[in-house]
């Protein structure tokens, strides 16, 4: 598939690298041949055909023929959004931060696991409580790529927040600091969405074991005693100490998405719950908190690993599931 | 006698006019100077605090008021209190303490006092160091769910608090540099700043054991002494993981730089099926690290006002002190029937130093005498640390 | 030729104490060397340490005790090989706390090689032996004139130097003595740990006239140390002493010194015979030591050590027929700085605090008396300021020294 951008790229082209000489930068920012072109890419989420719509119930949900599950919550980060050429070269996409290039509440710009973005797709208040709207709402990735003049097959993300910035202090108090030296390490000071996360009930980080949670995915289900099916991502099996940068995790469980035949103009991103519980009976808790929150040995967890393609024990990573990313057309 | 000494050797002293003179300088770099009064004798190395929230009276007193607010949870039912509770040394007297949910915590509350001096903040957290951090698991933790604050009832949690007259002049003279510091968005931080602040400042160091290493030589009964000899023997093994004036090798002040990792131990009170788990979820470090030769390793507590904590170990499986006692004696507990069957004895993991000993029961009373000498009854008396929303009770604990 | 024998054989406390090299005229030696001494009070109380304020300490320097006590027992055996090669293996005791330190160890154990001719100039060798930087650390305490040892060599070096190791040097022709030794680090202020070890460089002058003989000598040395403990008091599993009923005893302080220590040093030594009779002597060596480091201890405690520490000794003495009188005074400086949350414990728990700005000071007045060939006895004044207080103390002792194989012969080989 050509894509052709000039249109967009003449009426927001962004400069930099633009100035007519003959540089070529690898690390994005675009040149003469490849301007960079402005680029947002919505994403939805739907249990099933239907929309997420906090407290709507949705019949069916999970194996076994399924049961009621009521939509709770689904947001999500992803960091290092990038484009697929045809001859396989990935082009960063440069996350956009506010006028004034800082990060905001939902962006941390910047490209790889520089960019980072906290995708809310919760339609109510916080806590897809009430009928006000959440104040979070972000259903979008902003940001320019240089693809104008690419031939682009597929687009590339993580889901998560990077490993560098997963142990940070959330609640922004204080940056890591390097061991030998005690001086601060740079960039380690919570901002944006991480930052966001960690104020308050801000919901995606683990207080309790210093890190972010990297997607939160929960249904109410009314006929199990749990009450809530919870599926809370994030890396487990972590050592070292994280106020020196020094915690590193066995297993990130930051899946990997590539999605086919994307075309910014043309596409969004719709992140599916109910193939993500297809593999659970939500109504069943076998081990450990109710659904899943990464534990290695919460048996929950296996379905819905195998659909994130992230390994886990016992896992059958050769299965056919139905996929929890997956493109939509743009209205 | 001595004046032929001095004749002789006077004179050889005359070789050595004129030598410089010996100096020492010495500079601790400000580390036991603090505008805050800890209320705790000047021995006792000061803590370390973060630089982002320098402990204040006025931060400590609105951490009071906090500490000691229902209303700081979701449906007003539960305050810090509700599991820290100052006549059992802040801990709640049950095995596992009920959220405002209904949830069981898996883990039996601790005590506070002097958690400014721990490495790790938790049972079996390596990486919690700070009381900050710690301190939004209670208030906003989901698994298990404590105080119950979340998303959607966060904002209705604060105005319950923003009503309240005595909060007005609390936060004010506790953020003094914030123009609006309960309502603006930094309100949760100082919540959570205050209430460390306060905990940070709960000092625990008046037992009479200190009284007794003070010198007062009576501070002891004869039998808590002959504890303390068992304590600190080669036969029972006691003070390697309990051991200085945190009475815990999980310490840190600020004369150290911790330089090992932080001190966990598996000490045998489990062996589910023989290879060596603990009931999940409460798997100790291993929780964390998913290493199975983290599996039950747990914090050495402090055995400072351990006679009022019961029961005893990371879920209170234990009810006494003599217990607890007899399981260290046994090198282990082993559990004969029900679903944590197994012998902890065999646990792969066990510290070394834990070790079977033979001990009477009149050396038992002994230690346990030692341990309740550790109990400071000026602490869990003191009205600094009381309910400010209450008068002071009229009540001596002291026995 | 009794009388020239036995006036070789007395001399030795007085003047240099040569490096023994058995020589191919008398290829095997035993030698037997012991100290008994009778001091009339303790340096310091049962259950206390001794440290001497400003001052990190460590090795074998054991404070002197009230009673009898065997100060040092050696017993060595020298063989020459053949032209070039020997063997040397000394076994001793020292004095110490307690029994487990008081045991007999393996002092020296080097074989040694003679090039070109057999009496050098060039020597190496290679094994357990004794430092031969500064000629007061190497001597026994049969041979020096005091009973106990310099006080800066018990500070700086922790009294005795016996390293696995290796040497190479220029010996005593055309009356000069150079070289250098490389050591493991398993003596004190050195530790045998990876980044550990010590070496040293060192010359020396010697002239003999008719009258007048004297030596002199530079030299320097750098250890390196890693988690240094005091092993005398310390080092491993610590317990807190058992104590009878009325005494208080409280567990050492295991405070440990990772860091590099730069020592270096002057000796000289001038014999002057006026008649027949009588020999004048004066001795003395000035030492400097730079400790530059970290203080820390188990439980994460450090603080940054920049120490100067300088000391020495000077000893005139009189030799009238078979007495010798001495008189030995001594001193140490020391200038400290510890840096750290720490410092205020961990200076005064190492024994580098120095509240009273203390210098340590020690005065030796001694009557030596060779009685028999091989028997001295020996009568001290000990005017002991090392600690802020001050120490007077008696010593009565008996010198045993003889060459036991092969006989009365020849004590040592001569250099051209």
């Amino acid at each position: 598939m050509r894509a052709t951008f000039l249109a967009i790229a003449g009426i927001s082209m962004v400069v930099s690298g633009c100035g007519g000489s003959s540089s070529s930068s690898s690390t994005g920012g675009g040149d003469d041949i490849n301007p960079d072109v402005s680029i947002s890419i919505p994403f939805n989420a739907t249990l099933g055909n239907d929309a997420f719509e906090c407290g709507k119930e949705y019949p069916g949900i999970g194996s076994n023929g399924g049961n009621i599950a009521v939509a709770h919550d689904a947001r999500l980060f992803i960091h290092n959004v990038r484009f697929v050429t045809n001859d396989d070269r990935e082009i960063p996409m440069v996350l956009d931060g506010d006028d004034n290039g800082e990060a905001t509440a939902q962006q941390k710009p910047g490209e790889g696991i520089e960019g980072i973005a906290l995708l809310d797709l919760r339609d109510k208040g916080e806590g897809c409580t009430s009928d006000d709207a959440n104040p979070d709402y972000n259903d979008s990735v902003t940001g320019t790529a240089a693809i104008a003049n690419e031939n682009i097959k597929a687009l590339r993300f993580s889901v998560g927040v990077p490993a560098k910035y997963n142990h940070i202090d959330a609640q922004g108090n204080q940056p890591q600091l390097d061991r030998e030296t005690g001086e601060p390490i740079a960039g380690t000071v919570a901002e944006g969405p991480l930052a966001a996360s960690g104020m308050g009930a801000g919901g995606m980080h683990w207080s309790w074991a210093m890190g972010y949670v990297h997607a939160r995915i929960e249904v109410e289900v009314p006929s199990a005693d749990a009450g809530i099916f919870y599926v809370h991502l994030g890396s487990t099996e972590c050592d070292g100490e994280a106020s020196y940068a020094e915690r590193v995790c066995a297993n990130g469980n930051r899946p990997e998405v590539e999605l086919n035949d994307f075309n910014p103009e043309l596409h969004g991103i719709n992140v599916n719950l109910a193939a993500l519980l297809s593999g659970n009976d939500i109504t069943v808790n076998q081990g450990g908190p109710a659904g899943c929150m990464s534990g290695l040995t919460d048996l929950d967890c296996i379905g819905i690993f195998e659909r994130l393609e992230l390994p886990f024990p016992d896992a059958d990573m050769t299965g056919d599931y139905p996929a929890v990313f997956s493109t939509f057309e743009l209205q | 006698m001595n004046r032929l000494f001095l004749a002789l050797v006077l004179p050889a002293s005359l070789l050595l006019s004129g030598c410089p003179d010996s100096s020492t300088g010495i500079d601790d770099q400000g580390a036991s100077v603090s505008d805050f009064d800890w209320h705790m004798p000047d021995w006792v190395p000061l803590p370390v605090e973060p630089d982002y929230n320098p402990i204040t009276e006025a931060k400590f007193q609105l951490g009071r008021y906090l500490f000691y607010d229902t209303d700081l949870s979701s449906d007003g039912s539960m305050s810090c209190e509700s599991c820290h509770q100052q006549d059992k040394a802040f801990t709640d007297g049950v095995a596992r303490p009920t959220g405002v949910t209904g949830m069981i915590h898996p883990r039996n509350s601790q005590s506070i006092a002097n958690a400014a001096w721990v490495r790790t903040l938790t049972w079996g957290n390596p990486t919690l160091t700070d009381i900050e951090q710690q301190i939004v698991i209670p208030l906003f933790g989901i698994d298990p769910v404590e105080m119950g604050v979340n998303e959607a009832n966060q904002d209705l949690v604060l105005s319950r608090l923003q009503r309240k007259t005595e909060y007005q002049t609390l936060f004010a003279e506790a953020f003094p540099d914030q123009s609006d510091p309960m309502y603006d968005e930094q309100a949760w931080q100082n919540i959570i700043h205050a209430l460390a602040s306060f905990v940070r400042g709960m000092t625990s160091f008046g037992s009479n054991y200190d009284l007794y290493t003070a010198g007062q030589s009576d501070a002891l009964s004869t039998s808590a002494k002959r504890g303390m000899n068992l304590f600190n023997s080669e036969k029972l093994e006691c003070f390697h993981c309990h051991e200085g004036y945190t009475l815990t090798a999980s310490v840190r002040d600020r004369r150290r730089t911790p330089n090992i990792p932080a001190p966990f131990f598996n000490t045998g009170l489990y062996n589910i099926d023989g290879i060596s788990a603990y009931p999940e979820p409460n798997t100790g470090k291993h929780e964390l690290t998913g290493k199975t030769s983290d599996m039950g390793l747990f914090r050495p507590q402090s055995l400072r006002n351990i006679a009022l904590t019961a029961p005893y170990n990371h879920d209170g499986s234990t009810a006494t002190l003599r217990e607890v006692i007899l399981n260290y004696a046994a090198g282990g507990r082993n559990i004969t029937s029900g679903p944590n069957t197994g012998d902890g004895r065999m646990n792969i993991n066990k510290d070394p130093f834990i070790v079977s000993f033979t001990i009477t029961e009149q050396e038992i009373e002994d230690v346990v005498a030692f341990l309740e000498s550790l109990t400071d009854y000026e602490f869990i008396n003191n009205p600094r640390y009381a309910n400010p929303w209450q008068p002071p009770k009229d009540q001596d604990l002291t026995p | 030729m009794i009388r020239r024998l036995s006036a070789a054989l007395f001399l030795a406390p007085a003047t240099a104490s040569a490096h023994y090299i058995p020589s191919t005229d008398v290829p095997t030696t035993v030698d037997v060397g012991m100290v008994t001494t009778w001091r009339s009070s303790s340096l310091i109380n049962d259950y206390q340490y001794w440290q001497v304020p400003g001052t990190l300490m460590g090795g074998h320097a054991w404070p002197a005790e009230k009673g009898v006590e065997v100060d040092e027992m050696t017993l060595s055996l020298a063989h020459r090989l053949d032209q070039n090669l020997y063997g040397v293996v000394e076994v001793g005791s020292h004095a110490g706390d307690s029994d487990d330190h008081g045991g007999v160890e393996l002092e020296h154990a080097y074989v040694g090689w003679v090039c070109c001719s057999d009496y050098g100039p060039w020597v190496a060798e290679v094994g357990r032996m004794s430092a031969l930087f500064s000629p007061a650390l190497a001597e026994h305490a049969t041979q020096r004139l005091a009973s106990e040892a310099p006080l800066t060599l018990d500070v700086l070096f922790g009294r005795h130097f016996h390293d696995d190791g290796a040497r190479l040097w220029w010996h005593e022709t055309g009356g000069i003595s150079a070289g250098a030794e490389i050591w493991r680090g398993k003596a004190y202020p050195a530790t045998d740990t990876s980044d550990g070890g010590a070496w040293d460089v060192f010359a020396r002058y010697n002239w003999r006239g008719e009258r007048l003989s004297w030596e002199t000598g530079a030299w320097f040395y750098s250890a390196a140390a890693e988690a240094r403990a005091d092993h005398r008091y310390g080092g491993g599993h610590q317990h807190v002493p058992v104590a009878p009923p009325g005494e208080t005893a409280t567990a050492f302080s295991d405070i440990r010194f990772t860091g590099d220590s730069d020592i270096y040093g002057v000796h000289a030594r001038v014999n002057y015979r006026l008649s027949q009779d009588i020999t004048l002597a004066l001795d003395g060596e000035w030492i400097h030591a730079n400790l530059d480091g970290v203080l820390h201890d188990s439980i994460g405690r450090q603080a940054d050590l920049d120490g100067d520490q300088s000391g020495g000794w000077i000893q005139p003495s009189l030799r009238w027929r078979r007495h010798t009188f001495g008189v030995r005074a001594e001193y140490l400086t020391t200038d400290n700085t510890v840096v750290g949350p720490a410092a205020p414990q961990l200076a005064e728990e190492s024994g580098l605090a120095n509240p009273d700005d203390h210098d340590p000071r020690r005065f030796t007045v001694i009557w030596h008396w060779q009685w028999r060939d091989n028997i001295a006895l020996r009568a001290e004044a000990i005017r002991d300021e090392s600690l802020t207080e001050t120490d007077n103390r008696w010593t009565l002792g008996v010198i045993w020294r003889q060459r036991l194989w092969p006989g009365k012969t020849k004590s040592s080989h001569h250099h051209r």
